[in-house]
């Protein structure tokens, strides 16, 4: 009777191994390739696990490029990006959900058009308000311009969030008293919070994986973010696999990190109801 | 909340302003675009920029990156912007099409005083006035496994005949019984630079991209030869030619799956990384040439230093090309970064023993000697056909049509005839040219 | 509850979004159009104004309605299986077991990594010397010889839109998961003492709450689907021949990488019209539910 029922978890465990394979598979080979040798790299035939490991792309990729420099920049970058656009987005989707002012619909649909002009588009006119505004070759600059690229999206999903929290809830915190801002910061926003997750993924990476703007807008060698980093190891007669295999794998795990933790705490956090009783 | 929300908004802005008015500095800076973006390459520059800083003590050299073909985006938004560099790592082949927008500060008095760059190297613009100073040339000569030729009999090729013979005894194909299949010859056919080594055949061929009266002739009988010769030496080449680049060059030949490869770029650095054992069992010769041609070739691909007319600073922007070629710094660029792969084009290095004596370059003497040799000797390049440059050439050669017709040729698609009549149509409709 | 005083504040919440979005929407817009009635090289300062003649080019331009066909079926394969295999993998991890936060972390990598990373990764992995993939079919016996998955033209086809789908369907898993978790268990606790099968819980619980989501995601896939360039530029650039070339791999093509400006604006300007197109059938269909969005 006990195998009966567990079944269908073996099923379950089963399924997500499948996927998680799926997902995963290829970048296990990267991380594989990553720990061998130049010589074995393109071993003919193909081998999955190297025959001498070893972690000298990692040491060769501090030790010879600016690779630590990318890194932080792009920490900073993403790490700002995250906060403001969460914040700008949160304050506009609630603003046009729990409001009624003329041309509330208009902005939803227009901001929608930031992502049909292609990047390439897009570049030229924004350098040359960013050169205006002197924020060329600064992390600042280039973290506004990918806060602008994110607020579209962000603010959709919040706004889908919104809706699906029942005005209830912040009329019983008005009753009892509280005023606006009160109500979205203690009440509303708590129950959004996966949504603010999800936003906060999204403008991840963006921020974290974003080439073209970056491209245009930083200079100096010690301001390059990792993706320009990373695109400078593919010259057009040469690509160092060495740097390029060890850097992905080093901003991946940041990101399984973070958000596996980040599940963690909100799996804790989550009761698992709204309304009771 | 209206209030503290406008204090908000007020105090970012202000916030940027004031990053935005950090001190302008006194000193004279000058900026240094170039697409040389690997590791070793920023070393050898960023050395030779201190050095130039510590000899011109209130000078200040700021570098910039950007792969050659993201460039232009970031340079055409530095021009509109008036912020463009003061000197430049370029392509050539873009030269005169800057020369006609007047962005280019003409460069004779450097090229007088550097002395002994060959002129022929030069890109002949209308006005015949420098605009380019080549910084080296590189010797894209067909690299071959002389152990596999020697096993095999045959002598290394000098005409499309006999290469195509070569790349057919040297094709040992394996069906399946876990042995590696053996190639004869490594083709480039991915876009959207497979037209360089398309060029090479067409030149080999005696046939040409532009006639010297600027007609296009790339539909010509004799190229559409070459195409058809290129064609059939691709059918002994590794499967997906159509994907295949650089990198895929490289690594075949250094794995051993082909025997003979049209050089890939930085080969010899490659081989000391992915397979040191190789480098004793290579050996050279130009490009074979075609019925139609008569002699051999190489294409000696330049790059160059050029100087934006917007400079502020003439003077030190010269100066800074001038010490990067000389002495210590240019053999630092030669045998640092990618040795053996940009050759000197100052004459007075073709015997350079110091640069010979450098261990990288040592390791592969005879054979960066004979590269250099033959490019010197049988040396071209997309502008140095005529004695004056098309000035359409640049924007002629970054048309998608070129790549893809090719490509769809090499994958089967349309014949040889229909290709480069489709280019060639393109082209005359787009120009205004016959 | 809706008060004037109260509005005014609302549409100060979305004063710094505003700002922000209309210089990434308002300026180089209009700056597009301008530019699309004029023909002008990348490094030019100036152009020569001429009319209507880059619309005229593109519609001509035989390879527009390859690209375009290619562009829908590209974006209408990726979406859809993004879509369903997002939704299950969803459902999968909002389930309890052990190792949950792990698995949907992991999950998510194909979308972390950078894009360069991971186009050079599938390169390497089907390549026909030294690739796994051939190698594995051909130790099984499956193939005698290497297949060239990215140079063929149907297989590559097939091959772009499968890593599509790879890289991509996480972001549809985090949307839906996000909005799963926040689904009462009480709704289904009650249904299950009603008597409902899981599919009818499915249906009439999961589907509806997901339902505002899930019509977001779908517009928001499609539409960055098929706009998406820098990932079939690495794998395929448009080849062989133009088997992949999409609608953007066109423009970018025969536009910016032929340096001219102008008639790149012009090309951005069709595709953005093309998918207006899109987005206001899209919002007619789903046309009441829109009121929830």
């Amino acid at each position: 009777m006990n195998f009966k029922k567990n079944i269908p978890r073996i099923c379950l465990y089963l399924c997500i191994l499948v996927f998680v394979l799926y997902s995963v598979g290829p970048i296990i080979w990267m991380l594989l390739s990553s720990l061998r040798s130049k010589t074995e790299f393109f071993n003919i035939p193909p081998t999955i696990f190297p025959k001498h490991f070893t972690f000298i792309n990692y040491i060769l990729l501090f030790r010879e490029t600016n690779f630590f420099h990318y890194l932080l920049n792009s920490v900073y970058i993403t790490i700002g990006a995250i906060f403001i656009s969460t914040l700008f987005s949160t304050l506009a989707a609630y603003s046009l959900t729990r409001f009624n002012y003329r041309g509330r619909n208009l902005f939803t649909i227009f901001s929608l058009f930031a992502y049909i002009l292609p990047s390439v588009l897009l570049v030229i006119p924004l350098y040359l308000l960013a050169m205006k505004a002197g924020l060329i070759d600064k992390l600042t600059g280039l973290m506004l311009a990918y806060i602008a690229i994110c607020l579209p999206y962000c603010i959709w999903l919040m706004r889908a969030f919104f809706r699906s929290i029942p005005i209830e809830f912040e009329e019983a915190a008005f009753v009892d008293g509280a005023g606006r801002l009160r109500t979205l910061f203690s009440i509303v926003i708590p129950l959004a919070l996966p949504g603010i997750i999800s936003t906060t993924v999204f403008t991840f990476t963006v921020a974290w994986n974003e080439y073209l703007f970056a491209l245009v807008f930083l200079n100096s060698d010690l301001k390059l973010t990792f993706p320009l980093g990373l695109n400078n190891f593919v010259t057009q007669f040469d690509t160092y696999w060495e740097y390029i295999l060890s850097g992905s794998i080093i901003v991946a795990i940041p990101a399984v990190i973070i958000f596996s933790l980040a599940q963690k705490s909100l799996i804790k956090g989550w009761g698992g109801g709204g309304i009771k009783g | 909340m209206k209030k503290f929300l406008i204090m908000i908004i007020s105090i970012t802005l202000i916030s940027i302003s004031v990053l935005c008015l950090q001190g302008f500095a006194n000193t004279i800076s000058i900026s240094y675009l170039t697409p040389e973006t690997d590791p070793k390459s920023m070393a050898v520059d960023n050395d030779i920029i201190k050095r130039f800083e510590e000899i011109h003590p209130g000078v200040k050299v700021n570098i910039q990156h950007a792969n050659l073909q993201d460039v232009l985006p970031k340079l055409a938004a530095q021009l509109r912007a008036g912020t463009a560099p003061d000197v430049a790592f370029f392509s050539p082949r873009m030269v005169p099409g800057l020369v006609e927008q007047g962005f280019l500060l003409p460069l004779g008095d450097l090229f007088e005083d550097i002395g002994d760059i060959p002129r022929k190297f030069v890109t002949p613009t209308l006005d015949h006035k420098i605009y380019d100073i080549p910084i080296h040339m590189e010797s894209r000569v067909l690299y071959y496994r002389k152990d596999r030729f020697e096993k095999a009999g045959i002598k290394p090729p000098t005409t499309f005949d006999e290469w195509l013979k070569a790349a057919d005894a040297l094709t040992v194909v394996n069906e399946g019984d876990g042995k590696i299949d053996q190639y004869g010859i490594g083709i480039y056919g991915g876009m959207p630079s497979n037209y360089f080594q398309f060029s090479s055949m067409l030149w080999a061929n005696g046939a040409e991209l532009f006639d010297e009266n600027n007609n296009v002739v790339i539909d010509s009988p004799e190229a559409i030869e070459a195409l058809e010769f290129w064609g059939k030496l691709a059918k002994f080449a590794p499967p997906g030619v159509v994907n295949t680049k650089n990198t895929e060059l490289t690594m075949q030949f250094c794995e051993g799956v082909i025997s003979m490869v049209r050089f890939p770029g930085r080969l010899l650095t490659n081989i000391d990384r992915y397979n040191p054992e190789l480098a004793s069992k290579i050996d050279i010769v130009p490009t074979p040439f075609g019925p139609s041609g008569n002699a051999p070739l190489v294409h000696a691909c330049i790059n160059s230093f050029i100087v934006f007319s917007g400079t502020k600073y003439p003077e030190i922007s010269k100066e800074f090309i001038k010490f990067y070629m000389s002495g210590e710094q240019y053999l630092e660029y030669l045998t640092t970064a990618a040795p053996g792969h940009a050759l000197p084009i100052r004459s007075s290095w073709l015997d350079n023993p110091e640069y010979f004596e450098f261990p990288a370059i040592k390791k592969h003497a005879d054979i960066i000697r004979k590269s250099m040799e033959l490019a010197n000797k049988y040396g071209t390049d997309f502008q140095l056909r005529h004695d004056t440059v098309n000035p359409y050439l640049g924007e002629a050669l970054s048309m998608p049509v070129l790549s893809t017709e090719l490509n769809k040729f090499l994958a089967g698609h349309v014949t040889a005839e229909q290709a480069l009549k489709k280019i060639a149509n393109n082209w005359r409709k787009r120009f205004g040219i016959k | 509850m809706l008060q004037k005083k109260d509005n005014i504040m609302g549409f100060c919440l979305l004063i710094p979004a505003l700002i922000l979005v209309s210089m990434l929407i308002f300026y180089p817009l209009i700056n597009a159009v301008y530019l699309s009635f004029r023909s002008q090289l990348i490094y030019e300062l100036k152009g020569r104004f001429i009319g209507l003649a880059n619309y005229i080019e593109i519609l001509q331009e035989e390879e527009f309605r390859n690209a375009l066909s290619l562009s829908i079926i590209w974006t209408a394969a990726n979406v859809i299986a993004q879509v369903l295999l997002g939704v299950s993998a969803a459902l999968l991890l909002n389930e309890d077991f052990k190792g949950r936060a792990l698995a949907r972390a992991l999950v998510l990598l194909p979308f972390f990594m950078p894009t360069i990373s991971i186009a050079l990764m599938w390169k390497w992995l089907l390549n026909e010397s030294c690739g796994i993939f051939n190698y594995t079919l051909m130790q099984l016996n499956i193939i005698s010889k290497p297949i060239s998955w990215l140079g063929n033209a149907r297989s590559a086809l097939f091959c772009v839109i499968y890593i599509g789908i790879w890289r991509f369907t996480p972001f549809v898993i985090i949307s839906i998961l996000a909005r799963l978790q926040t689904i009462p268990r009480e709704l289904y606790e009650a249904a299950e003492i009603d008597g409902a099968s899981k599919w009818s819980q499915f249906r009439y619980i999961t589907l509806a709450e997901i339902k505002g989501v899930l019509l977001v995601v779908i517009l928001l896939r499609t539409m960055f689907m098929f706009k998406k360039l820098d990932m079939l530029l690495i794998l395929t650039n448009g080849g062989p021949g133009t088997s992949t070339q999409t609608l953007p791999v066109l423009v970018y093509k025969s536009a910016f990488a032929a340096m001219r400006l102008g008639k790149g604006a012009a090309d951005s300007i069709v595709i953005l019209l093309i998918v207006t197109i899109f987005v206001i059938l899209y919002m007619r269909i789903t046309g009441k539910s829109q009121e929830e969005v």
